[in-house]
């Protein structure tokens, strides 16, 4: 088993700063540049990591209005190295998937590009709470995979783990660690329930199962849940202006609202609730692993369950999705 | 309260008084209390009320659900069915109101919700049938207006750096409209692009514009069940503005939400004789 590095919280700051700016989650759970290396809560910050990497709110270009042609102005990514503290599993494997969907030729979106090129993620292993589901992903809350370096919490100090080059070289930036041997890896907390990921084609094959009006009727589409979903990458394109000035933006948009799939001439294929409940189960659970295998749109970080204001809980209504559909797949067997 | 609640419903889907019914369940799984619609009398037996049945449901009723719908309700959201009726969204005999005699509710499963501490209307005033014991039902311990009192008191300047402040975190994701049983307009302002009237991206200007149309869209009609600032993930405030204007509206209209049947709402009133500028033009003196 590879050693892993005992480090001061120290001499880890000193090096972090030396390559550059510092992110990680402040006191509201919003990722911010520090001045020092902070505490963190017990589990995942309440925004998601991709506020970093493909924001809210990005600008694309600007320019002037008036007469004439327009001098667009297009915006810099911004190619700043530096690192994020505080990285947790889940939000990190959630990044795999953004990478799917942002840096696969043709379609290359550059500001995320230079954002995952300079900064370096530094995991820090979790205490996972009552609403942590990585165990139905199969990582836990120590995995490694994907973040640069993993460091696991002591009384004075961490124990780093490099998982990729550019983190064995920062390791190797890092001055007075010493060797330490690695704790084996924890298992990831799942519902006690919980019998095992749908089968995607499954899922697929029932789409128009009375199951999703039945559920639709315990959502209101407020998508607060694809709000703070660390894979939901939806954006849409506006443009803004001030003082004469206009912006394009990329936004994040958001499959629960309803002018989401609203054509122009007023067609809505998704016209009622039920059926965007329907596209975000089937998204995450069907349609990203039919096309990925090995992926699953959700990595169980539990946001969606601990902040919707209907109390529901995506865990229980995929089981209680499958458990249905089982059951009629059974009687007609 | 259970026992006489599925009885109730049982009796209703036996008269024939109603085809489905949009009420609380305890999720096997989760053990959450989640909003469910049922439409066999036998599935009455998996209705519940009682103190973690915070969500107003009142949003949940739709023209497509199977009709005439019964749906429990606490008296904050009899109000908000009753309002919805009167500003015709449904028609009275679409809508059967079960009535939950509701002592409050405690979202965070410790304490009364602070709506709970001041609610006045314990019971719905919109009742088909009412059901628990409304004879124990709690008194007010505080008013709306000691609630707002805070807001009252700053000058006109405070309170508009209040407000900044207090709209800063809003990221637009408008989970406040989503909820509200009275959000009902076929196309929201915001979701218009011509003209684009609220840019969609947060900032002073934007956030200002958004919160002060939602509050200005509520005045007379919210009915205080706040489930606005609950479903905000941010923690905006915004259920005091409404609160603001509702004390305003009962004073200068004398008309309190939700509570009668029918009839004009100040919304909807227009008086030629109206002493006040229209949107900044010039003053009839």
């Amino acid at each position: 088993m590879a050693d892993g590095m005992k480090l001061s919280r120290e001499s880890l700051q000193a090096a972090l700063l030396k390559r550059g700016a510092i992110w990680a989650p402040n006191d509201a759970g919003r990722w911010a540049t520090v001045e020092s290396l902070p505490e963190l809560g017990p589990i995942r910050p309440r925004r998601p990591l991709k506020d970093l990497f493909a924001p809210p709110r990005r600008e694309i270009a600007r320019w002037k209005a008036g007469a004439g042609p327009a001098e667009i102005e297009p915006a810099l990514p911004d190619q700043t190295p530096g690192s994020v503290f505080g990285v947790r599993p889940c939000d990190a494997r959630a990044l795999l998937l953004l990478d799917r969907a942002f840096l696969q030729a043709p379609y290359v979106d550059p500001h995320y590009k230079a954002r995952r090129e300079s900064l370096l993620l530094v995991g820090v292993a979790c205490q996972p709470g009552p609403t942590c589901y990585c165990g139905v992903f199969g990582f836990g809350p120590d995995d490694k995979d994907a973040v640069d370096v993993m460091l696991t919490p002591q009384a004075d100090g961490f124990v780093a783990q490099a998982s990729s080059a550019r983190g064995k070289e920062f390791l190797a930036s890092v001055a007075g660690g010493t060797a330490v041997p690695l704790a084996a890896l924890r298992p990831g907390p799942r519902p006690e329930w919980w019998t095992g990921l749908p089968d995607p084609k499954a899922l697929y094959a029932n789409f128009d199962h009375p199951i999703w009006r039945e559920l639709g009727t315990s959502c209101m589409n407020c998508g607060v849940c694809t709000q703070y979903c660390p894979t939901c990458q939806c954006f849409t394109i506006d443009d803004e202006s001030f003082k004469g000035e206009i912006q394009r933006l990329r936004i994040v948009d958001n499959c629960q609202r309803s002018d989401f799939t609203r054509m122009a001439g007023g067609h809505n294929p998704r016209q009622v609730a039920a059926s965007r409940l329907r596209q975000r189960v089937l998204h995450k659970f069907s349609y990203i692993p039919t096309q990925n295998p090995g992926l699953v749109g959700c990595t169980g970080c539990g946001r969606c369950v601990d902040l919707c204001p209907l109390d529901r809980h995506l865990f229980a209504d995929v089981f209680e999705i499958m458990k249905r559909i089982n059951q009629e797949a059974e009687r007609v067997a | 309260m259970n026992q006489s609640l599925r009885e109730a419903v049982k009796r209703l889907f036996a008269e024939g008084k109603l085809k489905s019914v949009l009420g609380y369940r305890e999720h096997p799984l989760s053990k959450a209390v989640v909003a469910t619609l049922i439409t066999r009398p036998e599935d009455a037996d998996t209705l519940i009320f009682d103190q973690r049945c915070v969500q107003n449901l009142a949003r949940g009723l739709t023209r497509d659900l199977p009709l005439p719908v019964g749906i429990v309700v606490k008296g904050c959201d009899g109000r908000a069915v009753s309002m919805r009726i009167t500003e015709g969204d449904f028609a009275r005999e679409q809508i059967v109101a079960i009535a939950v005699a509701c002592p409050g509710v405690k979202a965070d499963g410790k304490s009364w919700d602070e709506r709970c501490q001041r609610c006045e209307m314990h019971v719905s005033p919109l009742a088909d049938v009412t059901v628990g014991d409304t004879s124990t039902l709690p008194k007010p311990e505080k008013t709306r207006a000691e609630t707002i009192a805070k807001i009252k008191a700053m000058t006109p300047a405070e309170r508009f750096a209040f407000w900044q402040k207090a709209f800063e975190p809003c990221t637009h994701c408008y989970a406040c409209r989503e909820v509200c049983p009275l959000c009902n307009c076929t196309v929201c302002v915001t979701d218009q692009n011509a003209p684009r009237w609220i840019e969609q991206t947060a900032k002073p200007s934007s956030n200002l514009m958004w919160h002060m149309i939602r509050a200005f869209h509520h005045a007379g009609r919210c009915v205080d069940c706040g489930e606005c600032q609950r479903a905000c993930p941010e923690g905006v405030p915004m259920h005091l503005l409404d609160l603001c204007l509702a004390e305003d509206v009962e004073e200068l209209f004398d008309f309190e939400t939700g509570v009668k049947q029918g009839g004009k709402w100040p919304f909807l009133l227009f008086n030629p004789e109206d002493p006040d500028s229209w949107l900044g033009g010039p003053h009839r003196g």
